[in-house]
């Protein structure tokens, strides 16, 4: 079949401030798409200074699977506290919260 | 009571068996590749899911946890195959179907084994059916009351 066009296109930047690295994430999180979201927060920590925290703000994913929790819990095991999410939006906290893993991420309301 | 005669009884219960034995609101054929997940949420999304659509957002990621399930596991890297998705709208509920012809796996082994897809197909969905043998594909059964 051939998909309509997007109404969600995914996206991805990272910004890297003196004080924090910032990846913005948009649209669906999926088997497709979260390989994109690690490697932008790898890319973003590879030409920060030293130890800045990592920021994910993801205040406009508007769905996420197993496979984003997946690159989550990578991004967690390799940037342990460093790593904060900023807004999660409610597809990504529904499914942090059926897995219960919503406690295992920090928050960050401003950065 | 193992998966398999678990989904052969609810193909049987009445109410389910009724959904499954009419024309399916939805049936699209899927190649087994990393956009499928998309592509069905997208078929999905336009299909008028009536009396769960409060659910949409569960619906969608069972529907794609069960695809992508379906991508990484059934068919041999560099190999393709199709996953055929089948959708049942009704008014106590919905009912997919997502069926691949691939290597399938044994749904009774062990449970702690099973992934972060499944348990939330578990949790989400209020019956997840899986019937699959080592080679014989897998279908994977999903009923969202209304």
């Amino acid at each position: 079949m051939v998909a309509p066009p997007d109404t969600s296109e995914f996206r991805v930047a990272v910004e890297v401030l003196p004080t924090v690295v910032l990846v913005l994430v948009a649209g669906e999180v999926d088997l497709a798409t979260a390989p994109a979201v690690a490697e932008a927060a790898h890319r973003g920590a590879a030409e920060a200074n030293g130890d800045s925290p990592l920021v994910l703000d993801l205040s406009a994913v508007d769905y996420m699977d197993s496979s984003g929790l997946r690159m989550l819990n990578e991004l967690r095991t390799g940037f342990g506290d460093r790593l904060a999410l900023h807004r999660p939006s409610h597809a990504v906290v529904r499914v942090l919260e059926v897995t219960g893993m919503a406690a295992h991420f920090s928050r960050v309301e401003a950065y | 009571m193992g998966a398999g005669a678990e989904a052969v009884q609810l193909i049987h219960r009445p109410d389910v068996g009724r959904a499954l034995s009419s024309p399916a609101a939805a049936e699209f054929v899927l190649r087994a590749d990393r956009v499928a997940p998309r592509s069905a949420r997208v078929a999905l999304r336009r299909l008028a899911l009536g009396s769960v659509a409060h659910r949409l957002l569960d619906v969608l990621l069972c529907v794609g946890e069960a695809i992508s399930n379906a991508v990484r596991h059934a068919y041999p890297p560099g190999s393709s195959g199709e996953i055929v998705v089948k959708a049942w709208t009704h008014e106590d509920g919905l009912a997919v179907l997502v069926q691949d012809r691939g290597r399938g796996f044994d749904p009774d082994g062990d449970p702690s084994r099973e992934g972060v897809g499944l348990r939330l197909m578990r949790r989400l969905a209020d019956v997840v059916s899986i019937l699959s043998r080592p080679g014989g594909g897998t279908a994977v059964l999903m009923v969202f009351r209304a």
